[in-house]
């Protein structure tokens, strides 16, 4: 396995760390409506809903906190990518049926995104990115300099997340100014 | 020569925060105008009977036992609005919060009637489930083809002598506000009324 400098490990635990809590306060915010966007994916028989939706929030908070805390770190890139892809093969699944119209339940029912490939794609990047950040350290000793290169670089792959996350949302809604195309 | 590549770094890094700022603020504001524009008026779909005409006499019953008329004269001079919808249609859903303030801010001159087909068993979870029990609902497969309603949600205004007003596809609150414009202007749609404008200016 090839070693990599903690540097690049840090920004990326501590970005997917960050993507996690915010989808996670989302979710958790409003257990019901995560539930009822499970329930639209329609891969649980009724009966497992609750205990599988209780299971993902569970991995979710199990996630972060591996990702956050010292020595976890790489169970929680590997727990990152157990979840998302997950969630990708769901999205597949029912996209694959046609069911593009469902709520992603991606972050809550404030920011609505309908399925589709591009999501899966996003997932997709995401998982690229956990496994990369699963990778052991080279272990090189860290300074102030480099605290600000992960200060910087966290914050800058948030704000592209937020941006491919609002050019998802959009792109339905530029759709509809061309209802003749469709 | 440290030093230098340190203030260099730094500010080469807070360009980069700020770029990415501003790229995640112009997305956005991209998003508002999408939504903003979007609404050009319900869209009519040109089948069924026309915007002015008479519409065909139907009496159904509702799901609660009420018999539900359509057409002909009002018997209290209101406008009646049928919004077709099903159990089975993600964005009808989205759309009964905009149907319920409807119904209270244009109780003066419109009844809302909700229209559905299929399984009455899935209707009436539906209505229990989304708490529908003050709409009057009717089930009918016949009002559904009367109106030539291909693509849901659709909604027609019937106005008090029983005359269609308007019609359309409705996917957001201004497509339904739309309509009402549109019925309150004596327009077909709302499409027409922009074309009627532009023509009126050319004129003059």
């Amino acid at each position: 396995m090839t070693q990599i400098d903690p540097v690049i490990l840090l920004v990326l635990r501590l970005t997917l760390a960050f993507i996690f809590v915010t989808a996670l306060a989302h979710k958790l915010k409003d257990p019901r409506a995560f539930s009822a966007a499970v329930a639209e994916y329609q891969l649980l028989p009724s009966v497992l809903l609750i205990p599988g939706t209780a299971a993902l929030l569970l991995l979710e908070v199990l996630v972060v906190l591996a990702l956050v805390l010292p020595g976890l770190g790489r169970f929680g890139a590997w727990g990152a990518v157990a979840s998302l892809t997950l969630y990708a093969g769901a999205m597949s699944v029912n996209l694959a049926r046609g069911r593009r119209d469902i709520d992603c339940g991606c972050s809550g029912p404030a920011l609505r995104q309908q399925l589709s490939e591009w999501l899966v794609l996003r997932n997709a990047t995401l998982v690229a990115l956990a496994v990369l950040a699963a990778q052991p350290t080279t272990g090189r000793a860290l300074s102030s300099w480099d605290a600000s290169t992960v200060a910087f670089g966290v914050v800058a792959l948030l704000l592209l997340y937020s941006t491919a996350n609002h050019l998802i949302v959009n792109q339905p809604k530029l759709k509809a100014l061309f209802p003749s195309y469709d | 020569m440290i030093d230098a590549l340190l203030v260099s770094h730094v500010i080469l890094w807070l360009v980069v925060l700020a770029l990415c700022a501003a790229v995640v603020a112009l997305v956005r504001q991209i998003g508002v105008l999408h939504q903003r524009i979007a609404p050009a008026g319900a869209l009519m779909l040109g089948q069924g009977p026309k915007v002015g005409e008479e519409v065909p006499l139907f009496e159904l019953q509702a799901l609660d036992g009420d018999k539900i008329r359509f057409g002909g004269a009002h018997p209290t001079r209101k406008s009646t609005l049928v919004f077709f919808l099903s159990p089975s249609c993600p964005v009808c859903k989205t759309l009964l919060p905009v149907l319920r303030s409807s119904r209270k801010s244009e109780r003066k001159w419109l009844d809302i009637v909700l229209a559905s087909d299929g399984d009455l068993q899935e209707q009436y979870r539906f209505v229990q489930h989304h708490e529908l029990s003050d709409f009057p609902y009717v089930v009918s497969t016949e009002l559904g083809i009367a109106f030539q309603v291909g693509k849901l949600p659709y909604a027609v205004i019937i106005d008090d002598n029983g005359v269609l007003r308007a019609k359309g596809l409705i996917n957001s609150r201004e497509h339904l506000e739309s309509m009402f414009e549109a019925k309150e202007r004596g327009v077909a749609s709302l499409q027409e009324y922009l074309e009627r404008e532009s023509q009126e200016q050319n004129v003059a």
